[in-house]
């Protein structure tokens, strides 16, 4: 407990005025968490952090991070973080988004920020819901579901985001939830300490505003339907019977370089080739 | 030797067919009359959204004065490299401009008063490469523009083009200015009237000038 | 080519469009991210060839205008003077990220060429129709800097200027070009480093726990560090405190929102830039900008040949909208003719100025051609 209160003064915005904007229930904290455990396992100092979020509930945890935080526009975290890390390759850029960010409004950026595996780490907080403006469905919220405009049930399939991010060419793709908190800390520094862009889908509960409507009468049962749910591939790919079933872990893991580190290759060939200023 | 001569709004339009290199065209001369010449330019153009076979044309204003609109009004020289474009154009020339047209493409002449060479052909056939027909014609108007230097417009193709094309380029080049000598008049007397009136068409005597090459 | 002109001579004939790369590198242009887009491609193009070869020099092709502009703004918060070139269909898509960058105060240019027509329109001809969304494209109230170029070798000029009032007030800029003057080339002058202006934000000079990222200043633009340079702050574009933390106090609100309009209006005098010809005597003004000022320009000396006392402001800043020039002359000419490539634009601006005082006149040409002398001529004379 002490190590925990010792990481809080650390790594939280002491004029920040706490608490938390989350639900009792909801599993962002514990991303935060999770957030602030791998930085400070990986050593990273604070002034070379920098965290981009979206806009939706997982958006808020760059305000509670003392890093260099930039709250974005809503679906463009991956834009602004290109950016940044192209302008200053040092700096360790991590992204944070929900579903409805990453994969609605934002689909076409994480595509190409995938694409020119530029060296970015990116949290997609998956809830399967649009939890900020009250419960609407979103590209990963289940077929079947209720949310509040999909009142006969969501029509549409989901999105699968390590299948998205695996074609689009990532360097590394991971998905994790943040009931296997130990095992979410792995993947995220794993993640944090690879060249390109990595990619980190988090399974967390939304019990405001998915679960009440979708025959959860409990956050806990929530929490228990990944305890359930959630199994390591490795286990995964032997089941015969998968249905119900959601693997996590490691899914991809390339060593290309990262877009940064092809421009200062170019830059230094041209260089050597006396073309500077030119 | 040509003097240098003071210019009052001399107005060109190189037109054709896009993938012609009207545009190219416009930039050469451009810039070998404002940097090699010293003029004041400017070189406007206007273009489909076809890259190859739609309607091209670029425009330049020469002049010793600072020019304040960009764009051409009344026309001291069309050159006219598709029948279209010289039905679409040749009402904006002036009475004392010039209007030359490549004679392989260009079948009917709205008008009997013009000068013309089989640009395109001279490329095929003579430089072997029939991309240089900018060129020819870019040799061709610099002998007939009586403001034009030879060695200053060659220097400026140079210094724009890629060395490996240079060979073929002062080719073309060459051969449309001798082309044009051998065959044009240089309408001097037109362009350096005062009064673009007095000069009227019919003092022209260029039909007999026209050749088939 | 004419990187290698710009060595051994000063002089260039260039594009608008290559005008405008050459001003913003001179200016110290780092960092370009942008999306093709006809008229305004020959700038991105230019910055493709020539970032790599300055030091730190980055070049993006993103996936559209939003992405352009969201690199665009972490480059710039990354401490990058950082530029993006559009044309009318892609300016809409960047409002929402201009609107981000006027409430984080964040210096950008962003360059609109603008094609004619509304929609996809004329892509290859030119129009004058983004000058309204250029002011008020983004959603909210927000102050923004918005300046037109007329020729060649304005568009160097306004490119550097752009990036100083970028710079200077920490807000985005808008350079509104035409095709005309973009697709135009002229032979300019390219100056030396050192016979221009070049200036860059200011930067905190008190310790980083100190540093307070939108507090009130003595210009009301606060100092701005790099990120990772130690000074953590968080940047939102939600209304903030003097922290940068979401605040919805009123007291606190209004303070943020009336300092980031101050820190323009206070400087009107500096911002609001207007070229003045044959003005001093004229009882007939065109009020005119971009290439439609060149066709003016002839016109009014066409005009005072024909023995009209005729006058031509034009306009390199279109908004803050130059209020205390316009009125001055609206006061001394009987006519005021206002010809533009819309169906009236800064025309409204001019008659929200006139208020009664004389005759406006507008002259509006939507067809996808420039405005001719003949036509303004007739207009005045």
């Amino acid at each position: 407990m002490a190590e925990v209160t010792q990481l809080i003064h650390q790594y939280l915005r002491h004029n920040k005025k706490f608490p938390l904007v989350f639900c009792p229930g909801c599993g962002i904290g514990i991303v935060l968490g999770s957030l602030v455990r791998s930085v400070h396992a990986l050593d990273i100092p604070k002034d070379d952090m920098v965290v981009v979020a979206g806009i939706g509930c997982s958006g808020r945890i760059a305000a509670y991070v003392d890093f260099n935080t930039v709250h974005a526009t809503h679906g463009r975290a991956l834009t602004l973080a290109t950016g940044i890390k192209m302008a200053s390759p040092h700096l360790r850029v991590l992204t944070v988004m929900g579903d409805g960010d990453a994969l609605s409004i934002g689909g076409n950026h994480l595509i190409h920020a995938a694409r020119r595996n530029i060296g970015v780490t990116a949290l997609v907080v998956n809830n399967f819901i649009y939890g900020m403006t009250g419960g609407q469905c979103s590209p990963t919220t289940p077929f079947g579901s209720y949310t509040h405009t999909s009142p006969q049930g969501q029509m549409e399939k989901s999105f699968d985001v390590v299948e998205m991010a695996r074609a689009a060419g990532a360097n590394g793709v991971y998905r994790g939830s943040v009931f296997h908190a130990k095992a979410l800390d792995g993947l995220v520094q794993r993640a944090m300490s690879r060249p390109g862009f990595n990619l980190v889908e988090v399974m967390t509960p939304c019990f405001t505003q998915y679960g009440r409507g979708n025959r959860f009468r409990s956050p806990v049962e929530m929490f228990q339907w990944l305890k359930d749910t959630m199994t390591p591939r490795e286990v995964y790919e032997k089941l015969e019977d998968k249905t119900g079933k959601l693997p996590m872990g490691v899914f991809v893991e390339h060593d290309e370089p990262g877009l940064e580190q092809r421009h200062a290759a170019m830059r230094q060939a041209l260089a050597d080739k006396g073309g500077a200023g030119s | 030797m040509k003097e240098q001569i003071t210019l009052d709004r001399f107005e060109i339009r190189l037109s054709g067919l896009g993938g012609q290199g009207i545009l190219t065209l416009g930039k050469l001369l451009g810039h070998a009359l404002a940097l090699g010449h010293g003029y004041q330019v400017t070189q406007t153009q206007s273009y489909g959204p076809e890259a190859r076979g739609g309607a091209s044309r670029a425009d330049l204003v020469v002049s010793s004065h600072p020019i304040s609109y960009p764009k051409t009004e009344r026309l001291d020289l069309l050159v006219a490299l598709s029948q279209e474009a010289c039905n679409s154009y040749h009402h904006l020339l002036k009475k004392s401009g010039v209007l030359l047209v490549d004679t392989g493409l260009v079948k009917q002449t709205p008008t009997n008063v013009f000068l013309g060479l089989p640009f395109t052909d001279l490329a095929l056939t003579r430089v072997k490469v029939p991309q240089a027909m900018n060129t020819v014609v870019l040799g061709a108007v610099t002998f007939l523009m009586p403001f034009a230097k030879r060695d200053v417009m060659r220097k400026s193709l140079l210094a724009n083009l890629p060395e490996k094309i240079h060979k073929a380029n002062l080719k073309a080049f060459s051969l449309g200015y001798d082309q044009a000598r051998r065959l044009l008049t240089q309408p001097i007397a037109l362009w350096t009237g005062e009064d673009e009136d007095t000069a009227k068409r019919g003092d022209m005597n260029l039909t007999d000038i026209m050749v088939e090459d | 080519m004419s990187a290698m002109q710009r060595k051994k001579r000063t002089e260039a004939f260039l594009l608008g469009n290559e005008a405008v790369a050459e001003g913003a590198l001179l200016a110290g242009c780092t960092f370009f991210a942008g999306y093709p887009i006809t008229p305004s491609t020959e700038i991105m193009e230019v910055m493709a060839r020539r970032l790599p070869h300055v030091e730190n020099g980055v070049f993006l092709q993103m996936e559209d205008e939003i992405a352009s502009a969201g690199a665009i703004i972490g480059a710039s918060l990354a401490g990058r003077k950082a530029m993006t070139a559009t044309s009318g269909p892609g300016f809409s898509l960047m409002q929402e990220q201009i609107g981000y960058a006027c409430m984080t105060e964040t210096p950008l240019v962003i360059v609109n060429v603008m094609r004619g027509g509304s929609s996809t329109g004329l892509p290859t001809s030119p129009g004058q129709g983004d000058v309204q969304q250029a002011r008020w494209g983004a959603h909210g109230d927000h102050p923004i800097i918005v300046f037109s170029a007329s020729d060649v070798r304005e568009c160097l000029e306004m490119a550097i200027t752009a990036f100083n009032y970028a710079e200077k007030y920490r807000t985005p800029v808008i350079l509104l070009l035409d095709e005309i003057t973009a697709h135009t080339r002229e032979k300019i002058e390219i100056p030396r480093p050192g016979e221009f202006e070049v200036l860059s934000r200011l930067l905190p000079t008190m310790p980083p726990e100190w540093y307070k990222p939108y507090e009130e200043t003595v210009r009301g633009v606060p100092p701005m560090p790099p990120i990772g340079t130690g000074y953590r702050f968080h940047v939102t574009g939600l209304t903030h405190d003097p922290l940068g933390f979401p605040t919805s106090r009123p007291d606190e609100v209004k303070a943020v929102t009336e300092r980031m309009f101050r820190k323009i209006d206070r400087f009107f005098h500096d911002i609001q830039i207007v070229d003045h010809d044959l003005t001093e005597d004229c009882d007939t003004l065109v009020i005119a900008y971009g290439s439609v000022a060149r066709s003016a320009r002839l016109a009014v000396r066409q005009a005072r040949e024909a023995g009209v006392k005729a006058g031509l402001l034009s306009l390199k800043t279109l908004f803050p909208f130059p209020r205390p020039q316009v009125e001055k002359l609206l006061r001394t000419c009987k006519l005021v003719l206002v010809p533009e490539m819309n169906m009236g634009q800064i025309s409204r601006e001019v008659k929200r100025v006139n208020s009664g005082i004389t005759t406006i006149r507008t002259l509006n040409r939507v067809d996808g051609q420039i405005i001719t002398p003949s036509q303004i001529l007739k207009e005045i004379a």
